[in-house]
């Protein structure tokens, strides 16, 4: 019988709401906005927004996954703290990989740019979630842990405590943590790094909870005084408005992969090759965007 | 927690945060002078020759001649984003342009040109 656990994002909303609030009177005090009202309420509205979405259609994503659980579980792992920690570091792994994927695969970056669209770093860009991100069906990078027979309600709660971590590392108040913290787990600085657009710190520190991962998959990039992060996407939006912010990818995926004159394989590269992708060589995946800026960087290195 | 609970606590929340953040100034938009909008544009763009930088009326985007093509810096609350005008639909007007991009990202912008730039700019972005 599985325990009554708690909705710990539900159950943290007004802990986001004082955390916010703490955040932005520092910035008042210090006399550094942090905040900018038309950025801030568009990241509310994305909140909204996707907890609208989840309420509604959850149930769905919830109900397939209980059914590969039931279905194909392989162990019985019970109620035990263990059996929590276990799910809780799987879970995490399962975030990089999926973290990982939205940013290298245009469908999923599709919704997940939402989360990166402000140029503003603080715990309400933390709430800009993207409301479209259960269409492009992410719990199927839950299946592994499923079918090794976590019970759904285990791998919910322990998500839970995996987002609610999160929301932590989205802010500019804390510098660095203590080395050992800094090395096993994602800080505020590692994820300040993740967000920025700069050409050194793109497509880096995924890790959620561990920035252990990006160290061993060779995704981690160290945050440097020299290079102050610059907040936002590679093209950043012009506009706040709610429907522009969540579903302008979406569109322009559309555009491209419609465009005629194209190859099968071309359209396809369009909407799932990675970001950036163009058949003409007229645009930039972030790949290339760190070569040029590697080559340039190298240029203008003095000689040994 | 119950909705009954979550909801009013959420449009609280929705309804506090933005308008704190209104009453303690941080509302006001950006502005850019040539300075500011060549170097911002620079950064996006580190591979472009910026020949010559216009400033709207208004301060709130600025047109760069590249040589052979036009770039764009405009407001964007207290930030800035860059694009370059290729594949834009222009429009001119007795005010200055409309510039609508071919990405749902960016909402049409209207430039407003002083005269003298104003036919400069019109007959420079027509002919390209």
């Amino acid at each position: 019988m599985p325990p009554d656990l708690p909705d710990v994002v539900q159950l943290a909303v007004p802990l986001y709401l004082l955390s916010i609030l703490f955040e932005m009177t520092v910035g008042l005090l210090r006399g550094s906005a942090r905040y900018e009202t038309r950025d801030t309420l568009a990241s509310l509205a994305m909140a909204v927004l996707y907890l609208v979405v989840g309420l509604s259609l959850g149930f769905l994503a919830v109900g397939f996954q209980r059914a590969v659980q039931q279905r194909f579980g392989l162990f019985d792992w019970g109620w035990s703290l263990p059996a929590f920690a276990l799910c809780f570091v799987l879970d995490d792994l399962r975030k990089y990989w999926l973290h990982r994927t939205q940013h290298r695969c245009r469908w999923f970056w599709a919704a997940h740019v939402t989360h990166h669209s402000s140029q503003h770093y603080n715990f309400a860009t933390a709430l800009r979630n993207p409301p479209t991100a259960l269409f492009t069906l992410p719990f199927v990078f839950r299946i592994p842990l499923l079918v090794l027979g976590f019970p759904i309600e285990m791998v919910l709660f322990v998500a839970g405590l995996n987002s609610l971590y999160q929301f932590f590392t989205h802010t500019e108040l804390i510098g660095r943590l203590p080395a050992p913290i800094e090395f096993v787990f994602t800080t505020p600085s590692h994820h300040r790094v993740h967000h920025a657009t700069n050409p050194r710190y793109l497509d880096a520190n995924y890790g959620p909870v561990f920035i252990l991962w990006d160290r061993i998959f060779g995704t981690f990039v160290e945050e440097t005084d020299q290079d102050a992060c610059r907040y936002g996407l590679v093209k950043n939006l012009g506009s706040f408005g709610p429907l522009r912010v969540s579903v302008h990818e979406w569109v322009t995926m559309a555009q491209d992969a419609l465009a005629p004159g194209l190859t099968l394989g071309q359209r396809l590269q369009y909407v799932f090759g990675e970001p950036g992708y163009s058949h003409d060589g007229q645009r930039e995946t972030t790949a290339m965007i760190r070569a040029r800026h590697a080559a340039a960087s190298a240029r203008v290195l003095p000689e040994p | 927690m119950s909705l009954a609970v979550l909801v009013p606590l959420i449009l609280f929340g929705v309804a506090l945060v933005p308008t704190l953040s209104w009453a303690f100034g941080w509302s006001a938009l950006a502005s850019l002078t040539p300075d500011l909008a060549r170097q911002r544009f620079l950064l996006d763009h580190p591979e472009a020759e910026v020949h010559e930088v216009t400033v709207a009326a208004d301060g709130l985007a600025a047109l760069l001649w590249l040589g052979s093509e036009t770039g764009i810096v405009f407001v964007v609350g207290d930030r800035f984003a860059t694009r370059k005008l290729r594949g834009a639909r222009i429009q001119c007007d007795s005010e200055g342009l409309v510039v609508r991009f071919r990405e749902f990202g960016v909402q049409p912008l209207r430039i407003t040109l002083a005269p003298p730039s104003r036919s400069v700019w019109q007959e420079r972005l027509l002919a390209t």
